[in-house]
């Protein structure tokens, strides 16, 4: 692998999430090195999902969510008092788990982010949302009723694809992604995979998956979450913690430890 | 755990009960929709029953007798004659049916046209009271208005004096058909004898005709819809053949457009505020125990009976606020805080917790996944609420507008607290005005033994109510319009 410059890499060292009084994940410490993939794998409720949402300070929005540790990007700690949270989510964009496009029409779905920053010209946003409906591999079904059209009345994977305009079309630095592709189909799994290998080129990606062989396929780095837990008092505790991370294929060739071995290869639980 | 034996399937014989069963709570609870239903036509039936029916009516003066020397009837005399006749028609007991009052009063509405207080003209000369084109002798320019009213001294041979000068002003320069209508109404003086209602006028019709031909024989029987325009046009008045609703109608929509136009922007910051805001986690910990305090007791508030909102208007905005509420901060020279002002902000109250609550469900309703989307292109929260939820909250709003209107159109307790006028004919035209409302109006007229105003309180309900019902659509239809924008395109 060839190194990449520290300034745009992103740090997370010793960070965990809490909802309350609730340990989600913790122990988390992995670098994200710029245009490049990295995937997080690992079983449901381990929290990928809550370290990718600390990482552009959605869990901000969640009450009595916190993040501990730090998670340093172009020399700041993001969560340092300095840092504005509008800007830093306008720089790493996210696409959900839950698909999520806006009740309005597709247009201002994906020109909903241009035009928040202060973009009115038509002639740009047009050229802006043709572009990026192409990136996501939408263009072709949908170029007819851009404008006729609500977010809400596409099929589940359209919808998801919107989403992945809409991130795009704001042209972040990093981009989230949530299980993209849990509910695509395998040519529109395999568009959106063609998609990231060409979007790495400028852009750092995280991707969330339950899908080995997608991590495999696309990703440079895997980071491995497990759960753990522990009785206290009768009470059973759960919280999840980051085993392995490593270059992709070193990780699922030569495992350096049993459980991630057990689970890339389907021995889990 | 052993699993009861599975029972032969067509010989189970439940089935034939249980269908039975089924079809008897079907049944009743059509029977709940039926007896619901009949409640409200017998309702409707009453109101329609009151508001429309036969009435039995009589001249005082038969206009017979008021025909010309050469036999002209009132309606083919000129103004002139008119006047003459208003001026100069005198009752049994010697009194004119028109009174100088009453002349003057037409005189400042048809022909001085002056926004003036009565209390002004007092200064004005005709000469200035009296708008260009206008036909009046040219040595009275320099009278004094005042002058051609009754005057304390000498009061009857001035006072002849006046009501002749009245009288030549008002030939000379009000149109026929007014003077014809003042003749009508304050000399023949149609007088309500007997009102039949709509199903006995349509079923016993012979009798009525009998009884009427008999008891009456000077009245005619006539088919009276007690809801019409002039009812619509007309004030309160003593007589129900003449009352009308104007006032109380006006200052219904007074009223409403004071509390909407404060409750709603007052009630959806508070909702904003609320749902979006008040929960936070870097808020003090004291502010969000205060806001999870407030936020339970709105919905308290909800159910706090009418009449204490009166008792708390009367209070706050009558009395304590009285500058403001009497319009005197304004310049006017009202003189209590007695106005449609302080009916409208103590409604306003009344309502404020419908609003929030309708709001604050609206805005929960939407999806967090949309605040979250938002958000992560990079908006603010500011922008979140104005992009995202409120368009998607709005029909849900509209939706406590409605329920709002409904009750403020039918309150009554506050507003007779807050001192609603039972009797008025002065049109509200500020906020600093006196006022009644329709319900208190029907109120009063329900209450009034005399015959015929129980049909005028009928007429009123209908008004009521298709005012109420009128207003709900048009919300409904916004709201409608609203959510087919928010699924497809905003
Ligand atoms: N908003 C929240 N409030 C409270 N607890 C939460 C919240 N979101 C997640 N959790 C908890 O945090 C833990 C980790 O959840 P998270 O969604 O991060 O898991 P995940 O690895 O993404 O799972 P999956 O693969 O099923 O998406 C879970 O136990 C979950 O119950
Ligand atoms: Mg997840």
């Amino acid at each position: 692998m060839i190194e990449t410059s520290a300034q745009d890499r992103l740090e997370i060292e010793q960070m965990g999430v809490w909802y309350g009084e609730t340990c989600a994940v913790r122990n988390v410490t992995l670098p994200i090195n710029p245009r490049r993939i990295t995937a997080f794998i690992g079983p449901s409720g381990c929290g990928k999902s809550s370290v990718l949402r600390a990482i552009n300070r959605m869990n901000d929005l969640v009450p009595g969510a916190r993040v501990q540790g730090e998670i340093r990007y172009q020399g700041y700690n993001l969560y340092d008092e300095r840092v504005d949270p509008v800007e830093l989510r306008r720089r790493i964009g996210m696409v959900f788990q839950k698909p999520n496009p806006f009740p309005k029409s597709i247009f201002d779905n994906v020109a909903y982010g241009p035009r928040l920053l202060g973009i009115r010209d038509r002639k740009s946003l047009t050229a802006i949302v043709e572009h990026s409906l192409q990136q996501a591999a939408l263009w072709d079904e949908v170029r007819n009723d851009l404008h006729r059209k609500s977010g809400l009345e596409l099929s589940g994977g359209q919808q998801q694809r919107l989403c992945i305009a809409r991130a795009l079309a704001v042209e972040p630095e990093v981009i989230l992604m949530d299980e993209p592709c849990s509910a695509l189909d395998p040519i529109a799994t395999q568009s959106i995979e063609a998609l990231m290998r060409d979007l790495v080129q400028d852009y750092t990606i995280v991707i969330v998956t339950h899908n080995m062989q997608q991590a495999l396929r696309v990703s440079d780095y895997t980071a491995f979450f497990n759960i753990r837990k522990r009785e206290l008092d009768g009470v059973e505790l759960r919280w999840g913690e980051l085993v392995e991370f490593g270059p992709t294929q070193q990780l699922f060739d030569a495992p350096e430890h049993q459980e991630t071995a057990d689970y890339i290869s389907g021995r889990f639980g | 755990m052993k699993r009861p034996e599975v029972a032969n399937i067509p010989e189970q014989g439940g089935l034939a009960r249980r269908r039975r069963i089924g079809r008897v709570w079907s049944r009743v609870y059509q029977a709940c929709v039926g007896l619901a239903a009949l409640a409200l036509v017998i309702l409707l039936l009453k109101i329609v029953d009151d508001a429309f029916g036969t009435v039995a009516v009589v001249n005082v003066v038969d206009p017979a007798s008021l025909v010309s020397a050469d036999g002209r009837s009132l309606d083919q005399q000129s103004a002139t004659e008119l006047a003459g006749l208003a001026r100069d028609t005198l009752d049994e007991k010697g009194r004119p049916y028109v009174s100088t009052d009453r002349l003057f009063t037409l005189f400042l509405d048809e022909v001085a046209r002056t926004a003036l207080p009565p209390s002004a003209l007092r200064d004005l000369t005709v000469g200035q009271a009296l708008i260009e084109g206008q036909n009046f002798p040219p040595e009275w320019a320099d009278r004094s208005l005042f002058d051609l009213r009754l005057p304390d001294v000498e009061r009857s041979e001035r006072d002849a004096g006046a009501r002749a000068d009245i009288a030549t002003l008002l030939a000379d320069n009000v149109e026929q058909g007014r003077l014809l209508e003042l003749v009508y109404s304050d000399i023949v003086q149609i007088e309500l004898l007997e009102s039949w209602n709509l199903i006995d006028s349509l079923a016993r019709q012979e009798e009525i005709q009998a009884r009427a031909a008999r008891d009456f024989p000077q009245a005619t029987l006539e088919f009276r819809s007690w809801l019409n325009a002039d009812f619509l046009r007309t004030p309160g008045s003593s007589q129900a053949l003449t009352s009308g609703i104007r006032v109380a109608l006006l200052g219904t929509l007074w009223m409403l457009v004071i509390a909407i136009g404060v409750s709603l922007p007052l009630g959806l910051g508070a909702a904003i505020y609320l749902e979006e805001y008040a929960r936070d986690a870097n808020n003090h910990r004291l502010l969000r125990l205060l806001n999870g305090f407030i936020e339970t007791n709105i919905r308290n508030l909800a159910g706090v009976p009418s009449i204490i909102y009166g008792i708390l208007g009367l209070t706050v905005f009558v009395r304590a606020m009285e500058p403001l509420t009497s319009g005197r901060l304004a310049g006017m020279e009202g003189t209590d805080g007695r106005t449609v002002l302080s009916a409208g902000l103590t409604m306003a109250l009344l309502i404020l917790p419908i609003i929030i609550i309708n709001a604050q469900e609206a805005i929960r309703a939407v999806p967090q996944a949309l605040r979250e989307g938002s958000h992560a292109l990079g908006a603010t929260r500011l922008q979140t609420i104005a992009r995202q939820v409120l368009p998607v909250a709005l029909p849900g709003m509209l939706t406590g507008v409605i329920l709002s209107v409904s009750r403020a159109i039918g309150e009554t307790a506050p507003l007779v607290v807050v001192g609603a006028a039972t009797t008025i004919f002065i049109d509200p035209d500020s906020p600093f005005s006196r006022f009644t409302v329709l319900p208190i109006q029907i109120y009063r007229w329900t209450a009034d033994p005399r015959e015929g105003f129980q049909d005028v309180a009928a007429a009123t309900i209908i008004v009521l109510l298709l005012l109420l019902l009128s207003l709900n659509a048009t919300a409904i239809i916004l709201r409608n319009r609203y959510s087919a924008r928010a699924r497809r395109t905003v």
